[in-house]
């Protein structure tokens, strides 16, 4: 290559290295001179290249929009959620265990029937006029069938403390009404009744009982 | 992830200017220059390994994330300019070497020199518009540049102006 065809090379080479032929380019490769010539060159133009003014905090606004927080990984995400559902599943069957062992050993087991059955109230039969036996006085309980409780069947606990409270509301009960009872027929023989205050007392008190 | 916004916010601040100095000294081009630097600091943003060094780390990124766009571009220009900047090592700080070839064209290169360079590098014209400008012939420009680089390659070359 002659100097007038080197220095039309390096021309082109510098001003428009898009027009370089594939030969021309091969030439270039080949010639360290020329390499050398284009990397200055090159390290001309990125000293020279004009910077553009920079605004951080517009840069920032502009980035700051393409980022997001990343999701958690979902093979961690993963083994957290099987370690909670293991957790949760062992204490649900510890609840479960416990709660069996301790309702087998304490809970009272108590028939169907009587779980619908109302408390039962019994009211005093207040007998015929004093003349008769007060032992005929009789209270008249409302009889309902006891069948025995089967052990296998089950009762809710709060159901059960309400007709045990229930139960125990008419034991009191009852013991106040036979008190009142024996009141009554004490103070009877110093009314002095007739036969007839007598029936219209009964008839009262038979009132005020029933209601 | 390493860092919350607020930490991430500062860095950026801090390494954005020399990251689209060094994009736009290597691809000559604002837009594809800002892509380059966001794509870099966003998979810094999504990195969960510990960076001891972020601006190093954004820089050398930047570098060759530039090489691989220019050897994506089927030009003349960008094998050239691929194989000038493939040739410096790993290690090899582009910006400081911009300043050192900044300074020795103010320090080495004539007036008429450094205006000419002006023309063709900073200014983006052709061997002709610089011609017209400057009211010279386009011979006359490229033995001007052509003075001017081996000048600047001797210096580099041997340490000697």
């Amino acid at each position: 290559m002659t100097d007038e065809q080197k220095e039309k090379l390096i021309a082109k080479m510098l001003d428009t290295p898009a027009s370089l032929s594939d030969d021309e380019l091969d030439e270039i490769l080949r010639d360290p001179e020329l390499l050398d010539l284009y990397e200055i060159s090159a390290a001309v133009s990125n000293a020279s290249i004009r910077q553009p003014d920079i605004d951080v905090n517009e840069e920032w606004t502009q980035f700051r929009g393409r980022i997001r927080r990343k999701p958690l990984p979902l093979d961690w995400i993963m083994r957290v959620a099987a370690i909670f559902l293991g957790v949760m599943f062992t204490a649900g069957i510890l609840v479960k265990v416990i709660d069996y062992v301790f309702s087998q050993e304490s809970a009272p087991v108590i028939a169907e029937s009587e779980k619908n059955a109302e408390p039962e109230i019994l009211i005093p039969k207040i007998s015929d006029p004093p003349t008769e036996n007060r032992e005929n006085l009789a209270v008249a309980a409302v009889t309902t069938d006891h069948p025995v409780a089967s052990p296998t069947d089950e009762i809710d606990i709060e159901e059960y403390l309400t007709i045990q409270q229930a139960r125990i509301d008419n034991e009191l009960a009852l013991q106040d009404a036979a008190m009142y009872e024996d009141d009554f027929y004490e103070l009877l023989p110093q009314l002095d009744l007739t036969g007839d205050e007598y029936a219209l007392l009964y008839a009262e008190l038979r009132e005020i009982t029933l209601e | 992830m390493q860092y919350s916004t607020s930490e991430f916010e500062k860095l950026y601040t801090r390494c954005f200017p020399p990251s689209l100095r060094l994009a736009m000294s290597l691809l000559h081009d604002e837009d594809e220059a800002r892509d380059v630097v966001q794509e870099v600091f966003l998979k810094l943003w999504e990195s969960d390994t510990a960076i001891d060094n972020p601006l190093a780390f954004v820089l050398r990124s930047i570098r060759n994330a530039s090489i691989t766009r220019i050897s994506k571009l089927d030009t003349r220009e960008k094998i050239l300019q691929r194989i000038a900047l493939e040739s410096p090592p790993d290690d090899y700080d582009i910006m400081q070497r911009n300043e050192e070839v900044a300074m020795a064209i103010q320090k080495l290169l004539t007036p008429r020199e450094r205006q000419i360079v002006d023309r063709i590098y900073t200014d983006r014209m052709t061997y002709k518009e610089t011609a017209e400008h400057l009211d010279i012939s386009v011979s006359a420009v490229n033995k001007t540049i052509v003075s001017a680089l081996r000048k600047l390659r001797l210096h580099f070359k041997t340490g000697k102006s």
